[in-house]
């Protein structure tokens, strides 16, 4: 199965692109996602899954779009 | 489904009655039984190694729970929203007098405090770097390892030199901003709970409860889930709480002493620990031609972020945004830097940057028109960007845009359209008046490459109500009553059936931050995505229980219809009759919603956070009167004409507009954090001064629509913006009454005076 993933802010240097395709077999989580992006700080990170907050053991979907992203905010 | 019976209603605030009774306990009200007091021990210096800690004599005291330093601190002994370089408690250093050194927990609130004094803490003072363009030199005693200057940004767009040659008018200035202060009524304070199973709850106003857990989590070195941040509701914020203040404090003191743990900050010790706007020196160039076209603006802003980052450097990299503001400027050469000193703490405050670059451009604005002898209102209105319109960043503005309807009200607004007649009557001889005018956009949501994302749960009650779940904490602002009219309407049901749950990590789904413009828009959002898919399981129920086709379904009254059936026939249920049959049946009527910002269709090479794809938009009018033997400035009109796209709660807008005019009013002429070699000098309300209602002038605020398509309803953000033209609008006037310009802010009667004396 195919999911869509986007880097944000500092997280884009986890990849060369900030939007690409990831292939996972079925019954894949996010942490194998999180793994073979190589992301070791998982504190501090949001992860969302079709708009909603996941973590590592949320099953992935196929043409699920997953968004990684560092909590900043502000005006 | 859209019909708008609530929105766009004048609705009382739903947290009115429990706000104006007392009933209402905020953080700093909470009790918890055998809780203990926190209290925290600040730095004796602003920049100086730490060279022992001995906590022995605190630890024996009588009532003294827990004493903690560095060494206790289980995880990250870091926190910072982008970059976590602000200690939790400092092991070998000090960098500014509110950096926090150890912690204590005690029976009561004074043996807390006590025992902080019998604490020895041995420090070696370094030079003090007070001067943000000092500490950007190479020779400058460094704050931090890495250097001083956090974060630079530069954009160039054109061909700004030939811009400037070919120019027929070109001014150019310095400009000083203040370091103003949040001045939120209750400081930071929260209390800490813990339960049996080490499950920690930390009740603390901010502006983000999912970030708080994150940085919570990531200093204790604990799972996140273990920890529930509760953020609604906050004594007010501004953005003064968007950084983590008192959480991991709390935290720390709970998972130690397994017991309550409460901290309440004293003003003094907000006022020096606590997080300010940042003060900038702005040198701004600005280009005309004879006709009154703009055509270049080059800009350095260099801005003062004390000892650590927080937000200081999405703080500068905004202020470049709106540094040439609703204007069209083909040419642009725009620098800035964050910087590192040992002043205190800046960070995220209502309008992030903005303030400080629209004071000077606005101002800049005003001496081209006049240089021209142009009307100063139509010459805005002549540069004004358009929809559709290239902006100075380089992205289109496809969102709606507002300035020319601003400027259009203004014109007809009394103060400005009676302008002669009213400076030709001021209530004294030695007294001068003057009006004056400023616009600016303010970008709304978190901009090119962070993603803005938000989230909303309904829950269908047994009595029928709707619990509406939406994390962006109500911080005083109004955003809560908001969803309650937003949600009433995409359900068809009253506001007084909507119990809005805010601002709770356990209970809510992460909507991102109270800040940025961006909680209406993005709750209001989620919110009509849950609503549609609520919508979609109400049908089912009823469509069952009815024996009629789903398609037949129709809401509103509170409840829902069969569309076909006649008037006055028992074929319609209520809500509350849906909840019982789906209490019935054992099904949980309970949906979520999410949504994603839509952004830019550019960003900025390297820089993320900027530019904006929406903005709101606003024009301010002041009319000021100027004692010409004192200085004095009083404001004695304001007229406030903000664009929310579509005004949710006209009445709600109206107080953000009152409230934003005032605090504008402040930043213009009375307040300033002074910091002297890193010693706060003006630690309370004695010395930092705020407009008070005696000081208040009438404000009339007009509102104007540019409905946003992607908005809820048409509504963009308004929260920042009501507080920034003003400022300009105010030392425009001051101009205008006296021929002096004001290049920098507060205008106090001294300086005024002393820029009169001048003049003269």
């Amino acid at each position: 199965m195919k999911v869509n993933v986007v880097l944000f802010g500092t997280m884009r240097r986890y990849a060369k692109e900030d939007k690409f395709q990831m292939e996972f077999d079925e019954g894949a989580r996010l942490g194998d996602l999180l793994d073979r992006l190589a992301i070791d700080d998982r504190v501090y990170i949001i992860v969302l899954v079709n708009g909603r907050r996941a973590d590592e053991d949320t099953v992935l979907t196929d043409g699920a779009n997953v968004h990684i992203l560092t909590p900043v905010g502000g005006g | 489904m859209d019909e708008s019976r609530w929105v766009g209603a004048r609705v009382a605030r739903i947290d009115a009655e429990d706000k104006v009774t007392g009933r209402l306990k905020f953080m700093s009200d909470l009790s918890f039984p055998d809780m203990l007091w926190g209290a925290v021990l600040r730095s004796a210096y602003p920049h100086a190694l730490i060279k022992k800690i001995d906590t022995s004599k605190a630890e024996a005291m009588d009532g003294v729970v827990a004493v903690l330093t560095h060494r206790d601190v289980p995880g990250l002994n870091g926190f910072g929203i982008v970059v976590p370089d602000q200690p939790v408690l400092c092991a070998d250093k000090v960098r500014y007098m509110g950096d926090a050194v150890a912690l204590v927990a005690a029976t009561t609130k004074e043996g807390a405090r006590e025992a902080l004094q019998a604490i020895d803490v041995e420090y070696e003072p370094l030079p003090v770097v007070d001067d943000p363009e000092e500490a950007m030199l190479e020779s400058s005693p460094r704050v931090h390892a890495d250097g001083n200057i956090h974060h630079h940004i530069k954009v160039e767009r054109g061909d700004v030199d030939a811009a400037f040659r070919d120019a027929a008018v070109v001014v150019e200035n310095t400009y000083y901003t203040p370091r103003q202060m949040h001045a939120f009524m209750e400081t930071e304070s929260g209390v800490a709970t813990i339960d049996e199973d080490g499950n920690i709850t930390v009740w603390c106003g901010s502006q983000h409860p999912f970030r708080d857990q994150l940085q919570i989590a990531r200093a204790l070195g604990m799972n996140p889930r273990k920890i529930q941040v509760v953020s609604t509701p906050a004594g007010g914020a501004f953005g003064g709480k968007d950084e983590i203040t008192v959480q991991i404090y709390l935290a720390l003191l709970a998972l130690r002493t397994g017991r309550p743990v409460k901290i309440v900050l004293s003003r003094e010790e907000s006022v020096v620990a606590g997080m300010k706007r940042h003060p900038m020196k702005i040198r701004m160039k600005t280009a005309a031609a004879a006709d009154g076209t703009l055509l270049a603006n080059e800009v350095r802003v260099v801005g003062d972020t004390g000892a650590y980052a927080s937000l200081g450097g999405p703080v500068v990299n905004l202020a470049i945004e709106h540094s040439c503001g609703v204007y069209r400027m083909p040419n642009v050469r725009l620098e800035g830097f964050c910087v590192y000193t040992n002043n205190g703490l800046a960070g995220a405050f209502r309008g992030f940057g903005a303030n400080q670059v629209v004071f000077a451009l606005e101002t800049q604005i005003d001496m081209i028109a006049e240089r021209l002898g142009m009307d100063k209102l139509e010459f805005r209105r002549k540069n004004a960007l358009r929809q559709g319109d290239v902006a100075a960043l380089g992205h289109t503005m496809t969102a709606s845009v507002g300035t020319i309807a601003t400027l259009d009200a203004a014109s007809r607004c009394e103060i400005w359209a009676r302008r002669e007649e009213l400076k030709a009557m001021p209530s004294a001889p030695h007294k001068k008046r003057g009006i004056g005018i400023a616009t600016e956009l303010h970008g709304c949501g978190l901009g090119v490459g962070l993603p803005d994302y938000g989230a909303a749960t309904i829950e269908l009650l047994p009595g029928g109500r709707f619990a509406v779940g939406v994390s962006c904490p109500e911080i005083g602002q109004g955003n809560t009553t908001a969803f309650a009219q937003m949600a009433a309407d995409s359900l068809g049901c009253s506001v007084g059936d909507i119990v809005m749950v805010s601002g709770d990590s356990r209970h809510t789904l992460d909507s991102g931050t109270s800040t940025a413009s961006r909680s209406v828009y993005t709750g209001g959002n989620a919110i009509r995505s849950a609503a549609a898919r609520m919508r979609e399981i109400l049908a089912d129920v009823a469509a069952e229980a009815l024996g009629a086709a789903r398609e037949e379904i129709a809401f509103g009254r509170g409840g829902v219809e069969v569309r076909s059936c006649p008037a006055g026939a028992a074929r319609r249920l209520s809500y509350r009759e849906i909840a019982r049959i789906g209490e019935g049946k054992g099904r949980h009527l309970k949906a979520e919603g999410d949504f994603i910002w839509p952004v830019a269709d550019r960003g900025l090479e390297g820089y993320f956070g900027l530019p904006h794809l929406i903005y709101s938009y606003i024009t301010q009018v002041a009319l000021v009167e100027v004692d010409t033997l004192t200085g004095e400035v009083e404001v004695l009109r304001a007229v406030s004409i903000p664009d929310p796209g579509r005004a949710i709660n006209p009445a709600g807008i109206e107080a953000q507009s009152e409230g934003g005019v005032v605090m504008g009013m402040g930043y213009a002429l009375m307040e300033d954090t002074v910091i002297e070699h890193g010693i706060t000098k003006t630690p309370n309300f004695s010395t930092y001064i705020i407009p008070t209602a005696l000081d208040a002038p009438e404000i009339e605020t007009i509102i104007v629509e540019e409905p946003e398509p992607s908005g809820p309803f048409g509504a963009k953000g308004i929260g920042e913006a009501v507080c920034v033209p003003i400022t300009p609008a105010i030392t425009n006037a001051i101009h205008d009454a006296t021929g002096v310009w004001i290049t920098h802010i507060p205008a106090t009667a001294e300086r005024v005076y002393m820029a009169l004396k001048e003049h003269a």
